[in-house]
């Protein structure tokens, strides 16, 4: 081969070579260029969603403490006048024994004013209280969502012992036997987690079985880094298919046996929520049930 | 002679107001009583916007007051009162339906003298109000004087 060509090739060759290194660090830095952007472009997207949705919750929020709030106002109007009326039914009832009327007047008069309007009154007030009991639930609700954690660290110990005192009477008054293990300390808000475990413990006087004598145990144990405490009693138990219902707002699964406003669970679910835990139900109807929280531990 | 306390009243909902004039009368309360539906009606009572109904000086007076009215609220009219030179002697109860520990805190930071929730169950709202009655007779209540020759001290 003439060595003029072979140089010619081999200079020819170098010029591809060169020339594909800087096409190929080119493409490499267009297309990490272009990643860049698509990713940046998504996080923006993303970014907004986020502020959308936060922006949402708080609106809803928001509407829920308004409304729960003006809806209280005409409350206040309704009880009170109820009340008024049934005062000034009072007075009508004493002036009209006193005066001489016949007889079938009487009887007339005393069925509207001894059955009738009592009979109306006492249904507005119960109303009346029912929906002041909503209210003010949901008010408590909404509250949760906004309001500051402060996380300590807890002494599960004595928290536990306070909630217990609190529901002193009730224990008593069903002859409760109640059992409470050595519990883990955890990290979350005072208030929230005593909230927590009242609700808990209330549910469980509440729902208990009337063929035999009640039983609440509470205990807890350390498990992965996480403080788990278990809340078990021998009530009525829950049917398998209503074990993520009961968490939903304003669900009672018997709503004549029970005098709530549906919302403890709700409640339970948002604080948990809002401290990093976790909870898990295990139930057998008519054996009972066992409320399973998982709440961080102390490192 | 100690001159009669007016209690002033702005509250939106007349119902609410008229329960409260009647559980005031029921705690012994027989003094005169004015009420207003907003807080624009109080303010221009209070500022003498209108030289035939308005505030009369070297007279005694107690507000209670709404929160949420229309117009110009109670935090506002609060607000307005204890910026104002004399009028911040004046003592205000505010009796609201919120029972909101940050609303409620805030009209004691902005110098109420005292905060009745409304309780919708009417016994407590009634004993609310007794309450307020008593509070009302103890209460030392500061003459409004908005005067110029009283300027002076």
């Amino acid at each position: 081969m003439d060595p003029q060509n072979s140089i010619e090739i081999l200079w020819l060759i170098s010029v591809l070579a060169v020339g594909f290194f800087i096409g190929w660090i080119v493409y490499l830095i267009v297309k990490a260029r272009i990643t860049e952007l698509a990713l940046k472009e998504s996080e923006a997207k993303q970014l907004k969603l986020n502020k959308q949705l936060a922006e949402k919750n708080k609106d809803l929020e928001q509407v829920v403490y308004i409304t729960s709030h003006d809806l209280r106002s005409p409350l206040v109007n309704i009880q009170g006048f109820s009340r008024e009326l049934e005062n000034s039914l009072n007075e009508i009832l004493e002036m009209y024994h006193n005066e001489g009327l016949s007889s079938n007047t009487v009887s007339q008069i005393s069925s509207i004013l001894e059955s009738d309007i009592p009979e109306a009154l006492r249904f507005i007030k119960a109303g009346v209280t029912k929906m002041d009991l909503l209210l003010s639930g949901l008010l408590r609700l909404s509250r949760l969502g906004t309001s500051e954690v402060r996380t300590t660290y807890l002494n599960m110990n004595s928290l536990v012992r306070s909630v217990v005192n609190a529901y002193e009477y009730q224990i008593q008054d069903k002859n409760v036997d109640l059992e409470i293990g050595n519990l883990p300390e955890c990290k979350g808000d005072y208030d929230q987690i005593n909230r927590l475990f009242s609700n808990l413990l209330e549910n469980a006087i509440k729902f208990t079985h009337n063929k035999r004598s009640p039983k609440i145990k509470i205990y807890g144990e350390t498990l992965d880094s996480k403080s788990v405490y278990y809340v078990q009693d021998n009530g009525i138990g829950i049917e398998h298919e209503n074990r993520e219902k009961i968490f939903e707002i304003f669900k009672q699964l018997k709503p004549y046996d029970s005098n709530g406003e549906g919302l403890g669970l709700t409640i339970v679910k948002k604080i948990l929520e809002r401290n990093n835990g976790e909870i898990d139900l295990e139930s057998e109807p008519e054996i009972g049930s066992k409320f399973i929280v998982k709440l961080p531990a102390i490192d | 002679m100690k001159k009669k306390i007016t209690i002033l009243i702005a509250e939106d909902d007349e119902g609410h107001a008229i329960l409260i004039k009647k559980n005031l009368k029921r705690a012994g309360i027989n003094n005169k009583v004015i009420h207003f539906f907003n807080g624009q009606q109080l303010l221009d009572f209070l500022m003498k916007k209108n030289q035939e109904f308005c505030i009369k000086d070297g007279f005694p007076y107690v507000l209670i007051l709404d929160v949420r009215m229309p117009k110009v609220d109670g935090i506002a009219v609060l607000e307005k009162l204890k910026q104002h030179e004399k009028l911040r002697k004046m003592p205000v109860v505010i009796i609201s339906t919120t029972d909101d520990p940050d609303s409620i805190e805030n009209c004691h930071e902005l110098g109420c003298n005292n905060y009745i929730v409304k309780p919708i169950e009417y016994d407590e709202f009634a004993g609310a109000i007794k309450q307020l009655g008593k509070f009302i007779k103890v209460m030392q209540v500061p003459e409004i004087d908005q005067r110029e020759k009283y300027e002076k001290y």
